[in-house]
């Protein structure tokens, strides 16, 4: 005979999982203080005109307002280039350094992740401070110090529409990418051995290794980081706010950045969550593309 | 009964009576009961935690039942920190600043003139609280009046032959700034170029000051007239364009910090500077100091304050205002005794022998008390004593606006003039295609 099954009560539910309620309750009392509870004030916030001592609902005014700024969609467009132009480069760049690693020594292998890493943990304060002086318009920055050795004229990278872009970009190729170098080289240690043993006995040299090994056996971790990067690229802040302030002439104004300023300029606080939830539908949107039309031959 | 009834009614009526003339017979005073007031204030002059720290004691023997909780923030980042605690219903009981109408928007900014008495009240200089006022009210207690003008290089503008006391009593046009700057544009002997002027291009205070002696003194009028889309302010465009292309002004002036200016004057590359202050003087007199005690290297230089350049035809104006402590309560109110107490501990603050800072800024006492202190203590040099008093008395009193226009006021200028000004400096747009930009902003922002 078998043993009755206990009913599945509250009191049996304490008594068998209690414990682990008490540890998941700090994580979600953080969740729904710290993320779930503002995301729904601010989405309320949306249909408002936000004041300190009473708000007044407006319904879709703040969306139709966002909607139709011409310096919203400038601020789109400016942030779309960014992402364009920073994260297919900072994943190829992250893959090459992560394919140029691995076959080092464990000791060498530690020390240039350590590297690489180094900016990922390193304030973002601080980078931008560095950043600023590299980006010196006079002969004392470094970069102008760089071509200047070449007989060029020193050129002011942040403050002309064309090159202060451009220069964020580059910024962001070279400080973006460590914690990319952590996951390839994480996702590279757990190809088999053996498939490279193989490709090599049947006479694969190494590009041919890496298009038929390396590159499809990485297309999770680089689906991973194309959606991840765009996240972020969508929300860069601190070296706008550091750096331009949005300058010159719209050049690096992005939406996060417009996001703050219709906060905590204007005290338009309606506006401003209105802007953050049209940037989480992009964001959302473009994840959503990402996860459907190029996941198709991802396996894990 | 009869008698009860009229006893009682006596003894209420005499209550009533004698509280009336409590109430009217002197100051509204600082209650007696504990209380805390909570300051944030910014490092106002060199050396501000420490005169806190003098004030301290003083306060504390005249309002013996207040403790103070002072904080410090950073220039850089405290204003954000103030907005947000302001939008969030719990800003400090005193924060230094500007008067802003967004403040009032927010329902929380009180009206510190109310909570003090008529004496304390007269105690500042009524020109300088009209600049604190809004629809008739006071809202901050000045602590100074800012000056904001141009600076000179006195030894280049000497060698150069330039009258700089002729500037100093009688301004100048755009033309003759041409004219005198295009002096200061050379190489030197080691390869550096000097400059006709260096501005601090951050924050578009260039355009604002040439606007302000253009006929243009405010971007928007109370009545919601666009001052800036007067076609004049394509004048001001096209003057910044000549100062770049004759190379009065450096390539690098897109975007030029605080700093970077600073270091070009201290090392003797610019006959001119902008914004310059009067507390500059003090600066440069103190770096004199340091070089000849051999503590730093470099040049000696002189700091001549001027006053900005007007149009020709225009009237001169300089850039001034006040800053100083407001008052605010909290979402949840903290009584009239709280504020009454908060009130006397800002008018302390500004006036009387906390008037040292104003004087260590360079500029004049505004309270009477404040004067009668220092009176004759000033550490301008000889030739910008009577130039800052000059300076201070044509300083344009902005006519105050609502709330709502005050928005509009900050987007018009993030959005529309202060970019097509940086296109400019940047070489990116002409006088033209920037001034289009600043109507189009205007006609966009402004007919919401």
């Amino acid at each position: 005979m078998g043993q009755m099954q206990q009913p599945f009560t509250v009191k049996r539910i304490m008594r068998d999982y209690g414990a682990c309620y008490v540890f998941i309750l700090v994580p979600v009392l953080m969740f729904l203080l710290f993320k779930l509870i503002p995301v729904v004030y601010g989405l309320v916030t949306s249909f408002q005109k936000y004041k300190v001592m009473g708000s007044s609902w407006v319904g879709l005014k703040n969306y139709g307002r966002a909607l139709t700024d011409p310096v919203f969609w400038k601020a789109m467009e400016v942030t779309s280039l960014f992402t364009l132009g920073t994260v297919p480069v900072t994943i190829g760049i992250a893959l090459l350094l992560s394919v140029l690693i691995h076959p080092l020594k464990k000791g060498w292998q530690t020390f240039f992740k350590a590297s690489f890493y180094l900016p990922t943990v390193a304030s973002g304060v601080i980078i931008t401070m560095i950043w600023l002086w590299i980006f010196e318009p006079t002969t004392a920055g470094l970069f102008n110090m760089f071509i200047g050795l070449f007989g060029l004229e020193n050129v002011n990278w942040l403050g002309q529409s064309r090159t202060a872009l451009p220069s964020f970009i580059v910024m962001t190729w070279l400080s973006s990418h460590g914690s990319a170098v952590i996951l390839y080289m994480a996702s590279l240690g757990s190809i088999p051995r053996s498939l490279y043993e193989s490709a090599e006995i049947d006479g694969a040299g190494p590009a041919r290794s890496f298009r038929s090994i390396t590159w499809p056996l990485l297309k999770p971790t680089t689906l991973y980081l194309l959606v991840i990067g765009v996240i972020n690229s969508f929300q860069v802040f601190i070296q706008i706010y550091l750096m331009t302030m949005g300058g010159p002439n719209f050049a690096t104004t992005t939406i996060s950045f417009l996001i703050y300023q219709h906060a905590f300029e204007y005290y338009d606080f309606g506006l401003a969550s209105a802007e953050s939830f049209l940037l989480a539908i992009v964001i959302v949107a473009i994840s959503i593309f990402q996860f459907k039309f190029l996941s198709q031959d991802v396996e894990y | 009964m009869f008698a009860k009834r009229f006893l009682l009614c006596s003894l209420i009526a005499w209550t009533a009576v004698c509280g009336a003339f409590a109430r009217g017979s002197g100051e509204p005073a600082a209650s007696a009961a504990k209380d805390t007031v909570t300051i944030w204030t910014y490092p106002v002059v060199n050396g501000y935690d420490a005169e806190l720290e003098r004030l301290k004691p003083l306060l504390a023997a005249k309002y013996p039942n207040i403790s103070l909780d002072i904080q410090i923030l950073a220039w850089a980042d405290g204003a954000k920190k103030f907005d947000v605690a302001l939008n969030a219903g719990n800003p400090p009981d005193i924060y230094f600043g500007q008067p802003n109408s967004k403040y009032l928007d927010t329902g929380l900014a009180l009206a510190v003139g109310e909570y003090l008495t008529a004496e304390e009240i007269g105690d500042y200089y009524e020109n300088v609280l009209e600049l604190c006022k809004f629809e008739g009210k006071v809202y901050l207690l000045p602590m100074y009046e800012f000056l904001h003008c141009f600076g000179g290089n006195k030894d280049q503008m000497e060698k150069a032959g330039i009258d700089y006391v002729k500037i100093q009593k009688e301004g100048w046009t755009w033309e003759q700034f041409k004219e005198y700057a295009g002096k200061g544009v050379y190489a030197k002997p080691n390869g550096d170029k000097n400059y006709g002027l260096v501005y601090y291009t951050q924050g578009a205070e260039l355009e604002a000051m040439l606007a302000l002696n253009s006929g243009m003194p405010q971007a928007v009028l109370p009545d919601g007239t666009v001052m800036y889309k007067n076609p004049n302010f394509k004048d001001v465009y096209s003057f910044m364009s000549d100062l770049m292309k004759t190379g009065i002004m450096p390539k690098e002036t897109a975007g030029m910090a605080a700093g970077l200016r600073w270091q070009w004057f201290y090392e003797d590359r610019t006959m001119f500077m902008g914004k310059g202050i009067p507390y500059f003087d003090k600066m440069q007199q103190d770096r004199n100091a340091q070089i000849d005690a051999g503590t730093i290297k470099g040049p000696k230089t002189n700091f001549v304050i001027l006053p900005i350049p007007h149009k020709q035809g225009e009237k001169a104006y300089s850039v001034g205002g006040a800053e100083g402590y407001m008052l605010f309560r909290q979402k949840k109110a903290q009584g009239i005794e709280h504020y009454r107490n908060a009130a006397k501990i800002a008018y302390f603050l500004t006036s009387g022998t906390a008037s040292k800072s104003a004087i260590e800024l360079c500029l004049l006492p505004v309270t009477k008390s404040g004067a009668r202190e220092f009176e004759g203590k000033d550490f301008l040099s000889p030739w910008n004593k009577e130039a800052t008093k000059a300076l201070a008395s044509i300083v344009y009193e902005k006519k105050v606006i609502s709330p709502e226009l005050a928005v509009q006021e900050a987007q018009f200028k993030n959005s529309g003039w202060m970019p097509a000004g940086q296109g400019v400096i940047a070489g990116e747009l002409t006088p033209d295609a920037a001034y289009a930009k600043v109507v189009e902003a205007a006609d966009r922002i402004f007919k919401k």
